[in-house]
């Protein structure tokens, strides 16, 4: 969508590729009903940062290996993500998704459940060309990705959830659809295992800075940008870093308990619960905790030869910091 | 004074004197020592289960029980959302009801049949600690002084167990236990209903506190009345949140309004800490309540100590069978209530919350009938009804039709069972539940898994692949049943702001539609690629018929049924092609396989269909225990027929079905045409009568 969003993709190659999966989502899609390409390729149609297809292909560049066979998985690991935002948005009762009606929106909340599935085995069977490894290593990611999500739902409103259980969360919910592109384009390109492993320890730490500035967005982010309403984590009680630093670790903590079990959290409340979390240095130490798995996710790399792939990861690493939707 | 017993148990409530007079009658020593001299009193809420009612029948104590209260109704609301009855279902063999029996009379009757079968019962004397021989419970040692021997000791003492202490097993403490109190008191009138309150305590839409109240008919004239609290709290002690029920059933009925309170208040504290392996320790088992057992949602308890009661009892004999068994290892017995309990109750830190979501979830959907809901409400709320709905298609017993090879297969199903109990008991151990009730159907149950069993065996198949694949298919269709039950509300009711219902159903079919593939990628990869393509068209297939049908489009039935086909690719159809790849048929008996299998598979619906919808039309209220929708019910040929029709409704109704009968005969037609070029003669004839059976329930059809 917006072209600020891929300025750190500095390979050229990559940035090519990038540009045909459009396509190839198109045709994985079956055609024979109009109406149900429109509905399966809504969100996917709209752009997006495509973040994940990106890290598959930098990670294409760690092997020797390249085939035309290997773009389709870019597109596959697209397409699980938007599955995920299908179902997301049902959950979250999203009306807009990427400033556009979302799928539930304009169709319904079971037919963006349907499509979520229809996309997400789509991607599956693809996924499952290539061989048993990809094959398992996509399934396990995919399955730790559920597993996070439900055990974020377990956790609502626990005001006593730790920082470990919380970065657990994050590890599955997110970083496992990080990990899965670098770790499938190293594969798949043939790379060493030292390289492999790099890779998959960069994503890691990138997922988690990842949803550590996405969840601080919500608390102090934009509404025009994010296109969501600043504080809906606090009224559903998805306490994420800040707001469980300022619980766990400061004399605000009372104040603050006080608003959120409050029987109906009104945008008043909302805000005083922000500015309770910001002094308390609650935002900030999330941006520190942000800061120090992006650290990790750099180093990482240092084993990888110095080109264009290297910088467009390490700008990511930039550019996830200074992000702001 | 004799010392050597062969068991010791401490503790007379249920679990103690059954476990007790279970192993006496057998003939062996027990000394069965309780801190109170009998006839006593204890804190509770006074209710039994049908399967509590069951045990203490099977006991012999049915005579004696005869002057109690039965129950036959449990009557459950919860706040702002209404009320909803339970009934046992009606197959269920007798007794299908509850009991309520003081506590004081119950346990009094327990001890005194277990000293009738030779139980040495010593009352007011208090355990102390326990003897080691060779770090080995080899004894106890009671206050007073005197010790006692035995191979084994039982610990029966209840939610505060200084057995489970002293072994040096972990016990939840105090303060975070969970605490109930209840008072008896004289009512004009009681019913043969128990009466559930859920929750009590519910200062904030959020964060409920699990608490519930209760109004049990112990006589005519008397009630028990009572709350639990599942976690305690700085805010309300449990005598406040006593006041604020008693308050809102004053207000709510004006029986309550004069109660007049016998003998004072007793409160007790209760324990959700089950966690099979510490259960046990060398020379010791823990039984009911010592053990956590007790139901976090309804604080039932007393069925679950009565149950371990017996296991503990038989594991005993068991093992005493062996001359040289020593009682150091006792690890098995820990085995044995993990496979019967998990998921009924959990463990550790995270239970707490698990409970919390479902709480919520409970109260969101509490007027919802989607399957998932249905099996969930049950699940936690009236666990022995807990059969039918999560999986209403499926459930015949079709061991007749299974021409050869009927043992294996059985076995090979149940596999299949306790495989998905076992894997979803690791993550979630609740699901784990909801797939036990899938167990209930005795000898070879109609499900698709089943159709890769038989269209597999042979001698050289992998058995574990096989299995494994019925595993992965039962998982996927778990998943639809749940993504089935997302609803198009935004939130769960006119009256709730939150949407916990669409959001558990996504998030728990999410899971297991992962956990299905996972399981599936350690096996040959064309196996997930059939999986994912058959989920996948599916998933069109809903798509497509759904806006067909809303769009109020007038469907053929060719149009239908080719849609149909789609929609139901992931049931029987896979299955067969699965089990015929699995068994590595050639590629063309695979592909008759499939054909057979769409056009089977869709008479099976269709007829399926048919029935429950002229089952339930006019018996099933909103408000009734079985749910009628599993899935889209708009989806059905007869719902899709009946709006086509013309003329009045029993017309149309009698074209519809007549209609749906003809497809069905002609499907199976289709499909038995097909059947003629296979080759595996098993195959063959077990299909032939699965469709014959098929046939013959279509032919049952009456308006
Ligand atoms: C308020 C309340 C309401 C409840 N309502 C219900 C209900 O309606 N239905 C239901 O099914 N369950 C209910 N329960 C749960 C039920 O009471 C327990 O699950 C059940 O009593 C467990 O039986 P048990 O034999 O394991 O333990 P207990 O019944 O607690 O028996 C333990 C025995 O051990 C003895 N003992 C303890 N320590 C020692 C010692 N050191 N030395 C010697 N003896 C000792 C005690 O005197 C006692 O007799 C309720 C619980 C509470 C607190």
């Amino acid at each position: 969508m917006s072209k600020a969003s891929s300025d750190w993709l500095l390979c050229n190659i990559s940035k090519a590729r990038l540009a045909s999966i459009n396509a190839i989502m198109e045709e994985i899609i079956d055609a024979s009903d109009t109406n149900f390409k429109k509905l399966a390729l809504h969100t996917a149609r709209m752009g997006g940062k495509k973040l994940r297809p990106s890290l598959y292909l930098l990670a294409l560049n760690t092997g020797d290996y390249y085939g035309k066979e290997l773009l389709t998985p870019a597109a596959a690991l697209e397409l699980i993500h938007v599955a995920s935002l299908h179902h997301d948005d049902v959950m979250d009762r999203a009306d807009l998704r990427r400033n556009a009606t979302s799928v539930n929106a304009e169709w319904g909340n079971l037919n963006a459940t349907y499509s979520g599935n229809y996309l997400f085995s789509k991607a599956i069977s693809i996924l499952s060309q290539y061989d048993t490894t990809v094959n398992q290593i996509t399934c396990g990611y995919i399955s730790d990705l559920c597993l996070g999500q439900l055990k974020e739902a377990e956790n609502a409103y626990n005001l006593k959830l730790s920082y470990e259980d919380h970065i657990d969360v994050l590890i599955k919910k997110t970083a496992s659809l990080f990990e899965l592109p670098c770790k499938l384009g190293a594969l798949l390109s043939g790379a060493s295992d030292d390289i492999l492993e790099a890779i998959t320890n960069y994503s890691k730490h990138m997922g988690i800075a990842f949803q550590l500035i996405d969840d601080l967005l919500d608390l102090k982010g934009n509404p025009h940008k994010t296109g969501k309403t600043v504080g809906t984590d606090l009224i559903e009680g998805v306490y994420t870093y800040a707001t469980l630093y300022t619980l766990h670790e400061t004399d605000h903590a009372n104040k603050l308990t006080h608003l959120l079990t409050l029987d109906d959290m009104k945008p008043i409340h909302i805000q005083e619960a922000i500015e309770l979390i910001s002094l308390s240095g609650g935002l900030n130490a999330a941006k520190v905790k942000a800061k120090e798995h992006l650290e990790i996710a750099k180093n990482a790399l240092s084993i990888l030869p110095d080109n264009n792939t290297k910088t467009s990861l390490l700008n990511l690493t930039h550019f996830i910091l200074a992000r702001d939707h | 004074m004799k010392t050597k017993y062969d068991v010791i148990i401490v503790g007379a409530g249920p679990a103690g004197s059954t476990s007790a007079l279970k192993i006496a009658a057998k003939g062996y020593d027990v000394l069965l020592v309780d801190k109170d001299s009998f006839p006593r009193t204890k804190s509770c809420g006074d209710g039994l289960t049908r399967t509590a009612t069951k045990i203490l029948y099977d006991l012999g104590l049915k005579e004696e029980l005869s002057i109690f209260k039965r129950t036959e109704n449990t009557r459950i609301t919860v706040k702002g959302k209404g009320s909803r009855n339970f009934k046992y279902p009606d197959h269920m063999t007798d007794p299908n009801y509850g009991l309520v029996i003081p506590r004081k009379e119950l346990d009094y009757l327990l001890v005194k049949k277990a000293i009738e079968k030779g139980v040495f019962f010593m009352g007011d004397v208090l355990f102390d600690s326990l003897i080691y021989i060779n770090q080995k419970a080899a004894g106890i040692r009671l206050k007073n002084g005197n010790t006692f021997y035995a191979d084994i000791v039982i610990g029966a003492d209840g939610a505060t167990s200084n057995v489970a202490y002293q072994a040096s097993l972990p016990i939840t403490p105090i303060d975070k236990m969970g605490i109930g109190t209840r008072g008896y008191f004289k009512i004009a009138e009681t019913d043969d209903t128990l009466q559930m309150f859920l929750p009590i305590l519910d200062r904030s839409n959020k964060r409920v506190l699990p608490s519930y109240g209760w109004v049990f008919p112990v006589e005519k004239n008397i009630v028990n009345i009572g709350v639990g609290l599942i976690e305690q709290n700085e805010i309300y002690d449990i005598d406040t949140i006593f006041n604020m029920f008693m308050n809102t059933l004053k207000k709510k009925d004006s029986r309550f309004s004069n109660l007049q309170l016998q003998g004072t208040l007793m409160s007790g504290p209760m324990r959700f800490d089950f966690k099979p392996e510490r259960t046990y320790a060398p020379g010791i088992l823990l039984v009911g309540d010592a053990a956590g057992m007790i139901n976090p949602f309804t604080g039932e308890g007393i069925g679950y100590a009565l149950e371990t009661g017996i296991h503990a009892a038989n594991f005993y004999l068991e093992l005493k069978k062996d001359p040289n068994e020593d009682f150091n290892d006792l690890s098995k017995y820990g085995d044995l209530l993990g496979s019967k309990y998990q998921g009924y109750f959990e463990a550790g830190t995270e239970s707490i919350n698990r409970y919390h979501l479902i709480w919520k979830v409970l109260k969101g959907t509490f007027q919802n009938d989607k399957p998932l809901f249905n099996a969930i409400r049950q699940a936690t709320v009236f666990p022995e009804g807990v059969n039918e709905s999560f999986f209403n298609y499926y459930t015949e017993n079709v061991s007749d039709q299974i021409s050869e090879h009927r043992g294996h297969i059985r076995s090979d199903m149940l596999s299949v069972g306790q495989g998905l109990i076992q894997m979803t008991r690791e993550d979630w151990p609740f699901l784990s539940r909801l797939f036990n009730a899938g167990q209930i159907t005795p000898g070879i149950p109609f499900r698709p898994s089943l159709l890769i069993l038989i269209a597999g065996y042979s001698t050289q198949t992998n058995r574990n692949e096989l299995t494994q694949l019925g595993m992965a298919v039962e998982l996927g269709l778990a998943a639809a049943i749940c993504h089935d039950s997302v609803s198009e509300e935004k939130n769960d009711d006119t009256t709730s702001s939150g949407n916990w219902g669409n959001m558990i159903a996504i998030l728990v079919g999410d899971y297991l539609l992962s956990r299905s593939f996972e399981i599936i990628s350690f096996y040959d990869q064309s196996y997930t690629k059939i999986i994912s393509e058959g989920i996948s068209k599916s998933n069109q297939g809903m798509i497509l018929l759904k806006n067909k049908i809303q769009n109020k489009e007038t469907i053929s039935i060719n149009d239908f049924l080719e849609l149909y086909y789609l929609k139901n690719k992931y049931t029987f159809e896979l299955c067969l092609q699965l089990g015929s790849m699995a068994k590595k048929s050639t590629k063309k008996e695979t592909l008759i396989l499939k054909e057979f299998g769409k056009h089977f598979g869709t008479a099976y619906f269709i007829v399926e269909d048919t029935l429950n919808y002229l089952k339930n039309k006019n018996t099933v209220s909103k408000t009734e225990l079985n749910s009628i929708s599993l899935g889209n019910h708009e989806m059905r040929l007869i719902e899709v027929l009946l709006k086509d029709q013309k003329g009045t409704p029993k017309e149309k109704e009698r074209l519809s079905v007549n209609i749906c009968q003809e497809t069905a005969i002609n499907e199976i037609k289709l499909a038995k045409k097909h059947l003629k070029n296979i080759e595996d003669i098993f195959v063959k004839t077990t299909l032939g009568n699965l469709c014959d059976l098929i046939l013959e329930k279509n032919e049952t059809i009456t308006l």
